[in-house]
């Protein structure tokens, strides 16, 4: 499936019926645009309801002593690795 | 204006327990700030669980646009922070991601930081407002 569609007044833009149709998306979800490249775009289409979004996306992550040192640690272990190579 | 960091950005889950607190947060004061050190901290504490990068950026998106909907402006890191932020390490006890999130949060206006971490007051820097 494919389809064009026009960039309007204000950059607004529709999704395309069978899109709308095929995705069952609805009015008051949230796109998510992702860069990919100068000219393309990921559009992610997400629930209306943003924290519930958040909630699932961030489901397990905690701001324990131990929890910040994990991230501390695997931060600095790939930035090691980028310098090692 | 006061700042808010890593503890508010996941507090903004549905199923967070301070939830409530940092929707109150938004009413309570109509003009935030947010340490752009903070997404690097929530970044590294999704891929430290595995999370893929589509998924991190997924979530970077939301709460940006969450932040910027609710007119909160962002403190962007520069370089001056990351020494800083190591100076910081060489006297007080944290980890570098809240050394960063100090420094970054230096440069806000008012020097108000939300967060009920209390390893910030020992370098005395900024006043702390709890999240409750």
């Amino acid at each position: 499936m494919s389809a064009v569609t026009r960039i309007r007044p204000r950059y607004v833009v529709t999704l395309p019926r069978a899109l709308r149709k095929r995705k069952n998306v609805k009015v008051g979800d949230n796109v998510v645009w992702l860069p990919v490249s100068d000219r393309e775009f990921l559009a992610v289409i997400l629930p209306s309801d943003r924290y519930q979004v958040l909630a699932d996306l961030m489901r397990g992550i905690e701001l324990s002593h131990e929890a910040r040192l994990a991230a501390e640690n695997a931060y600095f272990s790939s930035a090691a690795k980028k310098a090692r190579h | 204006m006061p700042v808010v960091e890593s503890e508010f950005l996941l507090a903004l889950r549905a199923d967070d327990r301070r939830h409530k607190a940092a929707i109150a947060i938004f009413d309570n004061y109509p003009a935030l700030e947010v340490c752009a050190a903070a997404f690097l901290e929530i970044a590294w504490l999704l891929r430290s669980k595995s999370k893929t990068p589509t998924e991190v950026s997924l979530t970077l998106s939301l709460l940006s646009a969450e932040l910027e909907n609710r007119g909160v402006a962002e403190i962007p890191v520069s370089v001056s922070q990351f020494g800083r932020a190591h100076d910081i390490l060489t006297r007080h006890s944290m980890t570098f991601f809240d050394a960063l999130i100090l420094a970054n949060a230096e440069e806000s206006r008012d020097r108000r930081l939300i967060s009920n971490d209390d390893s910030f007051d020992s370098v005395g820097t900024v006043e702390r407002i709890p999240l409750r």
